[in-house]
């Protein structure tokens, strides 16, 4: 444990006790045993101080944030992540449309993570100064497997098999069923004015507002007709008369639209070494289908990595792995048509989602969809999970050469180039009969991203006495480009034909390319006095093309000590070690491409006309690079020869100039413009206690782990004349802002009007209408972020069996919910049916409901709304209808939207077991282990309706602290084999 | 050896330093869109379809709600559309986006000596402000839009007063600057390059802001003066002569350019008002087929009826009437292809800024008021206005009809709705009675004509309370009906100390506060 070594910023391993910064590190092993393919999400509760959300389907991406946000781009507090020293799968999220495109997941999900064998999480600027700018939120620093260290060659099979399934749903009543008023019939189901069939009534209403379900005999979509065919086969002519059929509820017609997701993963490594040489091969197959049916994702990865002693100066070392992605359809996220969840908060509690597999009329295959309404812009979820996909091929290639060269036995010089290069096609289909485009559509989007580094750099080592120095020296070129490109036929000719060639409208086309380049040169000098003192220090300097000339050179310095107590002073022989921890780091940041020159963006044609319409984000031609600096502290003890273990780090970061689009007043003619303004403070603590509690002779042995990080941010300054900035808003009204003096992920929107004072003081205000008065502008409504969050890990192992439990606890925040929101208005989840039911049937639409809360007098005091507590809201002052008693206290009430986000979580359970050798002796095997494993297997939450992890998808990535019709997440079980030979 | 390492580095350094920020100035150059336009007809089309679209947008939905033609139990409530996140789209302070680009086209212009254009993009702004003083009151104008030519980011707020006078002082100088101009106005796709029809739109838009303000007390501008100055000089101050003149964008059939709400859902949740319908069927008025689908049990019988809602109607307003089945939805002409797949129309309905009629209606008025003396009768003038109303919406319909198979529908086609000469001859259509029973004539047949027509009904309404029968339903959040729309919410939280300097000045910012015009 003491000699241990990490890897740190650029590849240079150094040993831990030298370090005067906080890193962590989680072994490639912890990632397979109960694997997550996203290996980011892997890392929850497993290293202090980091933050991950994750979610949305088979591919989707993940959120990963260190030490909390520091920048005011919510987009932009993300680590750096590095492969074997090379900068990989850093390409922003990019979703090809609008708010409810699916999340097409970021190339670092696609990282293998049966070839990782470390990631070293280097928690902040201090740790990643010599990755500088691209580093400030911190860095995961990722090693792969290699060939090192197996005599001969070695051949490894992994295997496993996971099962996936909604880890928490929505409540739903089941008392009423679709209409409104109390009534429906159903006859053309929304197909109305140019149909066949006359309207019913209220058919086109896709809330549950209708007749109780007694299972009384009504015409509905999925009953026969007399002619054989469905009712809602409404554009045939000879549909016929329906039959009634019984109106009652189908309690799991959300829960039965999901499928069981599967997870194949198969991976071989084939490895081997010898005096000169190392080499190390794999691939691996991994074949998922999601939880939304149709949602499936198969990936092949091929992994290279050797080295070669040239001469016995110079060393040649490459890696390179090859990704290919496919997936045949993602679903679509977000509040619109066709997104799942969308559908079903419109879902009336009557409509069998069996009734819907088949999703043609029949006869028009391919021309219109079977619908359980036609009226609202609504459409079969089967239909378009099948039908209207979103698929997915992306090619990825990235690795690095490396040569090394031993000038001296104490002067050694590398050089390395490396490249992470991807292609991702997303062909997108709409078929005919969809509700946003009857005419169907078909899209293709080609995304392409290259990034390449080129790296020298320059060791040297020499002794003085005590005193022992590692200088180096260096310099970096990154450029990197990126491309989009899309192509949309509007409307097809034939149906059934994804071809651009198929357009029966001209076809639409648009571009966008990227640029930039940074070149940087750096030094740092590693110090020890005699193996009890360390201190690192670090300078980069980088200029950027983002920046405007006179800008664009900046520097940074670093400064870390370690201090080894243990060694310095005279310590019981109980303890190993004792060590205090310094740094002082900055780091600057550049800009976006083509952020100093406003643009002019090109319109459609009209009439023939071509025209151009200035960007409403003006630019800025005297930008500065950013500049952030951070203060850690930090403190290590090791006692009893590691049977307890506690690292505590302190830290402050002060973020500055950030360089934001500042919301400008419309009327200003622009609604924004960059400027470096704010600054972010960042203050927070971070435990980590390892102890073994038992450890018996007879190999039985108890670890224990607990990670504990409590961040606390707070928005110092905006820009002058500013007192917030909202970072997102991806729902219907709260918006996520920086106000100066808050913490950043305040969340603001509507709420109630409350009683100024008196006894009925702090009620909600209800107005002559029967609803609640709603502030008319923006209240403080909580904050998004946790107080504090722990990971507890508990091992116990007896021989070659294991068994291990992770709890994630998150306590504190808030979350706002949107599906909660509009399925409550639409009369559809548990709570709608609670004063219902409390009325005579006659009296359920036919009486008004009465909301608790104030009631302004003429006099100016308030008299209480509510007259009766008996659950049934049936007497007060100010009343309303049913829909309006449950709509209007939800609809654009963000206050009333909210749900607490504290949780426990068991992230991952395991109990494995590695055969003995004796089982195999005269097989050529090493070592065979097999598995049970599970993750998201057990939620403790107050909230009954989402798991509070629930994150919104938006174009530029996952946003905490709102659902905003996001998928339910999962819980995986499975089983794991391991054979080594 | 340690110094020697040094000076290597550095002399990396110096290498990095010196060669590679040669070409930053190039690869940080943006590929993708220019950084400059230089020619004015590619701005002018952006300009035009951008505003419209969204002005035709709103003038059929919350418009048509706060002007009273249809009812929606969603906006009609006064709550949930008129929050300040709801009214920066659907009160058109984003014209301001658009004032933008009318601000880069008046530079271009005036630069290039250019007077057309320059008119051109007065009049656009003009609109515009006109637009948006009459929902908002008190707005920047002296001071918008200067973000990137003097920094201005936080304009104040002007009076609805000044704001006035400004645009009519900028619609004098556009009618003049075009009356000499000699460059050509390329790719209008709204008047088509003629300096004429500009000039028209300029004084006729001139006139509306002179009758708004005509029965405030002390203003600056002698309204009669300047109206009679109009119509007594049709040279100096030509005016359009009938609805092809007038300011219309006429949508196409190319994808995205139809009329707005072309892909728009179906809009089961808007129909005919009680107030549209009472007033049609008092006069016996053929267009109610014109303002609206016949009602859903009634569709392809030969006898189409049409029913009607009431505006805050609140709860059970799907069983009004019968429920929706005998409640009518919008005019034919503004069905969405979403839902109506076989009638919607992609060109029937134009985005109107300016009609004839209303101009006709403005001279009546003002004749009838005695506020001039020039030009024609009041009578002359208000039967113009109506004969034209009627023949541009039967022309829209045929445009409807067009399209569709005759057996499909029994849409109504111009001749079913053209009055025939007892309409003329009814009381309350006749131009008889007291100069009252005149203006009130005048005024609701205006209100009819200024249908789908920006917030311009609902701004006759609050002007001369025409029609009458407005009233405000039990579901309203509100006491009366709304005087005026909330600020919006990007104002508040971005530009704080004008606006709440502009409530001081104006009152409070909800929406019984009266505006200048309208006090």
């Amino acid at each position: 444990m003491l000699g241990q070594v990490v890897v740190t910023a650029l590849g240079i391993v150094q040993k831990k006790a030298a370090l005067g910064y906080a890193t962590q590190e989680v072994k490639g092993s912890t990632l397979n045993e109960a694997r997550d393919n996203n290996f980011v999400s892997s890392l929850s509760g497993r290293v202090a101080g980091v933050n991950i959300i994750s979610g949305n389907g088979v591919g989707g991406s993940a959120r990963i944030t260190i030490r909390g946000e520091s920048s005011l781009n919510y987009f932009k507090n993300q680590p750096l992540v590095v492969v074997d020293g090379v900068p990989v799968g850093n390409d922003p999220v990019i979703n090809s449309g609008g708010g409810t495109s699916p999340d097409y997941g970021s190339s670092i999900n696609e990282i293998n993570p049966a070839d990782i064998e470390s990631v070293n999480v280097l928690k902040g600027a201090a740790a990643s100064a010599l990755y500088g700018s691209r580093a400030a939120n911190g860095a995961l620093v990722i090693t792969t497997k290699s060939g090192k260290g197996n005599k001969g060659m070695g051949v490894t099979f992994t295997s496993g098999y996971t099962l996936e399934n909604p880890l928490k749903l929505p409540k739903f009543q089941n008392s009423f069923g679709g209409g409104t008023d109390g009534q429906y019939v159903g006859s053309n189901f929304g197909y109305s004015n140019n149909g066949l069939y006359p309207n019913g009534l209220n058919e086109d209403w896709d809330e549950s507002w209708g007749p109780a379900l007694n299972g009384q005999m009504i015409t509905q979509f999925d009953g026969p007709t007399k002619n054989g065919f469905r009712g809602g086969d409404v554009n045939l002519p000879n549909r016929g008369d329906i039959v009634p059929t019984p109106f009652k509820a189908y309690s799991n017609n959300m829960k039965d639209f999901f499928v069981t997701g599967h997870t194949r993963f198969n991976s071989v490594a084939l490895s081997g070494n010898n005096e000169v040489s190392n080499y190390r091969f794999s691939y691996t197959n991994n074949a998922q289908s999601g939880i939304v049916p149709n949602n499936n994702l198969t990936r092949n990865s091929f992994n290279f990595k050797a080295g070669y002693k040239l001469s016995s100066q110079l060393t040649a070392d490459a890696a390179v792995t090859y990704t290919n992605t496919n997936s045949s359809s993602r679903p679509n996220l977000g509040y619109d048509h066709g997104t799942p969840m969308y559908e079903f908060v419109w879902f009336n509690r009557n409509i069998d989602i069996n009734a819907l597999r088949n999703y043609w009329q029949p006869g028009l295959q391919g021309i219109q969809q079977f619908s359980q309404d036609y009226g609202n812009g609504h459409d079969n979820p089967f239909f378009y999970a099948y039908e209207n996909t979103s698929a997915q091929k992306k090619n990825q290639l990235y690795g690095n050469v490396k040569l090394t060269y031993k000038i001296l036995d104490n002067l050694t010089i590398m050089g390395r180039a490396g490249t992470d290069y991807f292609n991702d096609f997303r062909p997108s289909r709409i078929a005919m009969s969809s509700s946003n485009s009857p005419q169907g559509a078909y899209s293709e989007t080609t995304l392409s991203y290259q990034e390449n580094n080129y790296d020298l750099l320059i060791s040297y080592k020499k002794n003085i006495k005590d005193l022992h120095f590692d200088l180096s020296a260096g310099g970096n070129t990154m450029e990197r480009f990126r491309s989009t490109r899309n192509a949309t036929a509007g409307a097809l000719v034939i149906p059934n034909i994804y071809s651009l060639n198929n357009s029966n409208v001209p076809v639409q086309n648009s571009a966008g390319d990227e640029h930039r380049k940074t070149n940087s040169v750096y030094a740092f000098l590693q110090a020890d006095y005699q193996g009890k003192v360390f201190i690192g220090i670090t300078g980069r300097n980088d200029w950027s093309s983002t920046l405007p000339a006179s800008n664009n050179s900046y520097f940074y310095p670093s400064v870390n000590s370690s201090i080894l107590l243990n060694k310095i002073f005279k310590m019981s022989d109980k303890v190993d070690l004792f060590k205090l921890r310094l740094a002082y780091a900055q780091a600057g940041n550049d800009a976006d491409p083509y952020s100093i020159m406003t643009a002019y963006n090109y319109q459609q044609l009209f009439n023939g006309f071509p025209s151009l319409s200035e960007s409403g984000t003006l630019n800025n031609l005297n930008l500065k690079p950013e500049k952030s600096s951070t203060t850690e502290i930090g403190a290590e003890v090791s006692l009893f020869q590691g049977r307890l273990g506690l690292d505590i780090t302190a830290y402050s970061t002060k973020s500055k100039n950030q360089i934001l689009s500042l919301p400008t007043p419309v009327s200003s003619g622009y609604r924004g413009r960059i400027i470096n303004a704010g600054e972010i403070s960042n203050k927070g603590i971070e435990v980590q206690l390892s102890a073994v509690p038992i450890k018996l002779s007879n190999s039985f042995t108890w670890n224990v782990s607990v990670n504990f990080s409590r961040n606390i941010s707070k928005v110092v300054s905006l820009a002058p004349g500013v007192d917030n900035i909202v970072q997102a808003a991806p729902g219907e009204d709260a918006t996520l802002e920086a106000r100066i003096g808050q913490r950043m992920g305040a969340l603001y929107g509507p709420g109630f009007q409350r009683v100024p004072d008196g006894p009925l003081k702090g009620m909600p205000i209800i107005g002559s209408n029967g609803r609640a008065k709603i502030t008319p502008t923006s209240i403080y409504l909580g904050n998004i972020n946790p107080d504090w969050v722990s990971g507890i890990t508990n091992r116990f192992s007896y021989k070659g069996v294991y068994v291990e439990f992770l709890f994630d606890v998150s306590h504190g925040g808030i979350l706002v919910s949107r599906f909660i929101n509009k399925a409550t208005g639409a009369g559809q989840l548990e709570e709608t049916a609670e004063a219902r039911l409390k009325h005579a049937p006659a009296d359920v639409y036919n009486k008004d409901y009465y909301r608790d809360g104030g009631v302004l007098q003429t006099d100016g005091s308030y008299l209480r709304n509510l007259q009766v507590f008996d659950g049934s809201y049936s007497k007060g002052l100010n009343g309303t209808g049913p829909r309006d008693f449950y709509k209007r206290w939800y609809d654009h009430n963000s206050e009333q939207q909210l749900v607490n986000r504290s949780f426990v979580k068991l992230r991952e359970a395991k109990i494995g077991y590695n055969f003995p050798r004796k089982l195999y002796s005269k097989l050529p095997i090493q070592n065979i282990n097999f598995s049970l494993v599970g993750r998201n297997l057990a939620l403790f939450t107050k909230n009954n309706q989402f798991d509070p992890e629930t994150a919104a998808s938006s174009g530029q990535g996952l946003v905490g602290g709102f659902e905003n019709l996001s998928l339910p997440t999962t819980r995986s079980f499975g089983a794991n084999l391991n054979i080594t030979f | 050896m340690k110094s020697k390492l040094l000076i290597g580095s550095m002399a990396i350094g110096l290498l990095f330093s010196a060669s590679c920020t040669k070409h930053f100035d190039t690869i940080n150059e943006n590929p993708n869109s220019p950084q400059q336009v230089q020619n004015e007809q590619l701005l002018l089309p952006a300009i035009i379809k951008n505003s419209v679209t969204n002005y035709a947008y709103v003038s059929q939905f919350g418009a048509s709600v706060v002007g009273d033609y249809y009812a929606n139990q969603y906006n009609s409530g006064f709550d949930d559309a008129w929050t300040a996140s709801q009214t920066e789209g659907g009160f058109l302070w984003n014209f301001y986006d658009q004032l933008k680009d009318v601000e880069n086209l008046r530079v271009l212009a005036h630069k290039k000596g250019d007077k057309n254009n320059e008119a051109v993009a007065l009049i656009l702004r003009s609109w515009m402000f006109q637009v948006m003083t009459d929902n908002f009151g008190d707005i920047p104008y002296s001071q918008a839009v200067q973000g990137k030519t003097t920094g201005n980011f936080a304009p104040v707020y002007d009076k609805q007063e000044d704001i006035y006078y400004a645009l009519m002082d900028s619609l004098k100088v556009a009618n003049t600057l075009l009356s000499t101009g000699t460059d050509p106005i390329n790719a209008d796709i709204l008047l088509n390059g003629s300096t004429l029809g500009w000039r028209q739109f300029a004084n006729g838009l001139r006139l509306r802001l002179l009758m708004r303000m005509s029965s405030v007390a002390g203003a600056k501008v002698n309204v009669g003066t300047e109206i009679n100055a109009i119509a007594s000089d049709p040279t100096k101050y030509p005016l359009f002569a009938s609805n092809a003149d007038q300011a219309a964008l006429q949508f196409t059939s190319e994808l995205n350019n139809e009329f707005p709400a072309y892909h728009n859902n179906p809009i089961g949740d808007y129909h005919l008002s009680t107030t549209l319908k009472t007033n049609l069927v008092n006069l016996n008025d053929p267009r109610i087929a014109f303002f609206a689908m016949p009602t859903p049990s009634s569709y392809g019988t030969v006898t189409p009826k049409f029913g009607d809602v009431p505006n805050c109607y609140g709860t059970g307003e799907s069983n009004y009437n019968g429920g929706t089945n005998f409640q009518s939805q919008q005019s034919p002409i503004l069905m969405p292809y979403l839902g109506y797949p076989l009638y919607a129309s992609k060109t029937a309905a134009q985005g109107i800024l300016l009609s004839y009629a209303e101009v006709q209606f403005i001279l009546a008025e003002a004749k009838e008021r005695g506020l001039i003396t020039a030009g024609s009768d009041a009578a002359t003038y208000y039967l113009n206005g109506i004969k034209d109303q009627f023949a541009y919406d039967g022309s829209r319909l045929d445009i409807l009809n067009q399209g569709i198979a005759a057996t499909d529908h029994n849409f109504a086609k111009s001749a079913d709705i053209m009055p025939s000469a007892a309409y003329y001859a009814q009381p309350g259509v006749a131009y008889t009675g007291s100069s009252d029973q005149k203006l009130y004539k005048i005024r609701i047949q205006k209100w009819f004509a200024l249908f789908y027509t920006g917030f311009e009904g609902w701004s006759e309404w609050r002007r001369t309370g025409v029609p009458k029968e407005t009233v405000i339903g039990p579901a309203s959040a509100i006491a009366a009906w709304p005087r005026r729309t909330r600020y919006p919410l990007g104002e508040q939280t971005v530009n704080t100390v004008n606006y709440n300097a502009a409530i001081n000045v104006q009152g409070a910012d909800n929406l019984l506060t009266k505006m200048w015009w309208n006090k």
